[in-house]
């Protein structure tokens, strides 16, 4: 009988992530992301007065919901295959890791499509810079959250519903809810409370942090309390912080999730 | 060797598998029969890791399927009942894609393509291929990895009468490599003569073992079918045929006239299904 050959441990990762990029180049969502990102890079030096800001609204809507999109669409994507693929030699968390580096490597390079043209007009690069990292760090973020949702759902549909929910959450929802709390006079005693649940949204910490590097925004809120001062003067430093930690919680939460399956 | 010793599973208060035990060596394919829903693909499923069962032990080659999970399942490969695949992706890009999974040659891919006539379809997408395609890829997989025990869940079904016979054909010699073939089918007239040992599986437990030389034709309708027919491998019978069979190995012969009288008759018996 053959020697059965024992795989090292990164071989199925690399596997599941070539698969993983050659699967996303050839989906829809991916290919209407980068003509989108084209035509918004060029947009945002010919017609944007500044083109960071007009970035910054790309990323904020359009980005996410694009990282969200092919999250859900990659974990769906062989959702029939999984019986062969989970009897496989290779721990279920290898392929939700796997996909997730693919989604990565492939954001920060389609990203780049949309960051080329400002950082090539742009004498100011090192706001552009930094606004391209938290920018990947954010559609890092929702490729998980699109991932979660996608393998939490039954059925692919339902995983696009509760995607895109959450975004929504995330984008007003979650703002609305703070912006009628704020009217509490038991909250208005303790702001950094509130304070503090905006900076757990990862799309609220991006857009301070953004709006605060790139347009110089008077601070207002900076001496209200020493939180806000504090988030203020750090604000992409809790956001670089922030959304590995949320991208750590969702990918720990899924890979028990399919251990699940087990039972 | 697969040793599985009261299996028990349920799914809410529907109980599946009902202290299930059973063992199949090397070098036979032993198939695994009876009606839907008696806990064959529940079965299957437990040993090739898929399910965890809340009570009993499942052994791959003395590798507890839950406690050693990852190392149990180099020792396995397994094909589903309907195998899907990426449906972007071609034939060559799955095969790749495995195989690099597993650690294995390139070479061994090729083997693949030759061996389940795939190397026309190497640059379809799967999600273009037909049903029987899609079966020789999920063969070409299963034997991708040269694993020592293979699990294949009612295989065949969406092939033609010739690649039928193939596989069959395939399995035998697998099994005499000896390797450990498991097989579970409702289609039990198939594999007459084909396999090594027969065990029917009712309710979630092993009933017995039925001569694997000469088993009856139809099995679907046996839980409705009327008792005392007497008749053997009519359609609509097969229960009450099983019921007939002696429990016995003696016929087990695996001379290679056999083999070929077998290969055959399951042509001959496939267009009866």
């Amino acid at each position: 009988m053959t020697t059965l050959a024992v795989p090292s441990t990164l071989a199925p990762l690399r596997a599941v992530l070539l698969r993983e990029i050659r699967g996303a180049v050839s989906s829809r969502y991916f290919q209407v992301f980068c003509a989108i990102s084209v035509i918004g890079g060029v947009a945002s030096v010919a017609f944007a007065g500044d083109s960071g800001l007009f970035i910054l609204q790309l990323a904020l809507y359009f980005v996410s919901l694009f990282a969200l999109l092919l999250g859900v669409n990659s974990a769906r994507a062989e959702s029939e295959e999984w019986p062969l693929l989970f009897a496989q030699p290779v721990p279920r968390s290898a392929y939700l890791l796997g996909k997730f580096l693919a989604l990565s490597l492939i954001f920060a390079s389609a990203l780049l499509l949309l960051f080329l043209p400002a950082f090539v007009a742009s004498p100011a690069t090192a706001p552009l810079l930094s606004l391209y990292f938290h920018t990947f760090e954010l559609a890092a973020f929702f490729a998980s959250v699109g991932l979660a949702a996608g393998y939490f759902a039954r059925e692919r549909i339902q995983g696009l519903i509760l995607a895109v929910t959450v975004w929504l959450f995330l984008l007003v929802g979650f703002d609305l809810i703070a912006l009628f709390g704020a009217r509490w006079s038991t909250l208005q005693e303790f702001p950094d409370g509130w304070l503090a649940l905006l900076m757990l949204n990862p799309l609220d910490a991006f857009r301070v942090h953004a709006l605060f590097s790139m347009e110089q925004i008077p601070a207002e809120l900076a001496g209200k309390t020493a939180l806000a001062a504090w988030w203020i003067d750090h604000a992409g430093l809790w956001f670089g912080l922030l959304a590995p930690a949320w991208i750590s919680l969702l990918l720990w939460n899924t890979a028990r999730r399919l251990r699940q399956w087990e039972d | 060797m697969i040793a599985a010793t009261d299996l028990f599973k349920a799914y809410g208060r529907k109980e599946v598998l009902r202290g299930l035990s059973f063992t199949a060596v090397a070098g036979e394919i032993t198939l695994l029969v009876g009606p839907n829903g008696a806990g064959k693909s529940t079965t299957i499923k437990v040993l090739a890791g898929l399910i965890r069962p809340q009570n009993g032990t499942a052994q791959i080659n003395g590798l507890d399927i839950v406690a050693q999970k990852i190392p149990a399942q180099r020792s396995l490969a397994y094909l589903p009942q309907s195998p899907s695949f990426h449906p972007r992706l071609t034939c060559l890009e799955i095969l790749r894609f495995y195989a690099q999974l597993r650690g294995l040659a390139r070479s061994r891919v090729e083997e693949m393509l030759d061996l389940t006539e795939l190397r026309e379809f190497a640059r379809v997408r799967a999600g273009q291929l037909s049903g029987g395609m899609r079966q020789r890829l999920g063969l070409a997989l299963l034997l991708l990895a040269d694993a020592p025990v293979l699990l294949l869940d009612e295989p065949g079904l969406s092939l033609d009468p010739g690649w039928r016979a193939r596989l069959q054909k395939i399995l035998r010699a697998e099994g005499d490599r000896g390797r450990t073939v498991l097989i579970t089918t409702h289609l039990i007239a198939e594999w007459n003569g084909v396999a090594d040992r027969c065990l029917l599986c009712r309710e979630g437990r092993i009933e017995r073992e039925l001569d694997p030389t000469d088993l009856p034709h139809d099995f679907d309708a046996s839980e409705d079918s009327a008792p005392g027919s007497g008749r053997r491998g009519g359609p609509g019978d097969g229960d009450l045929a099983i019921a007939n069979f002696p429990t016995n190995r003696a016929a087990k012969d695996k001379s290679p006239l056999r083999r070929v009288a077998a290969t055959s008759t399951r042509v001959a018996c496939a267009p009866q299904r």
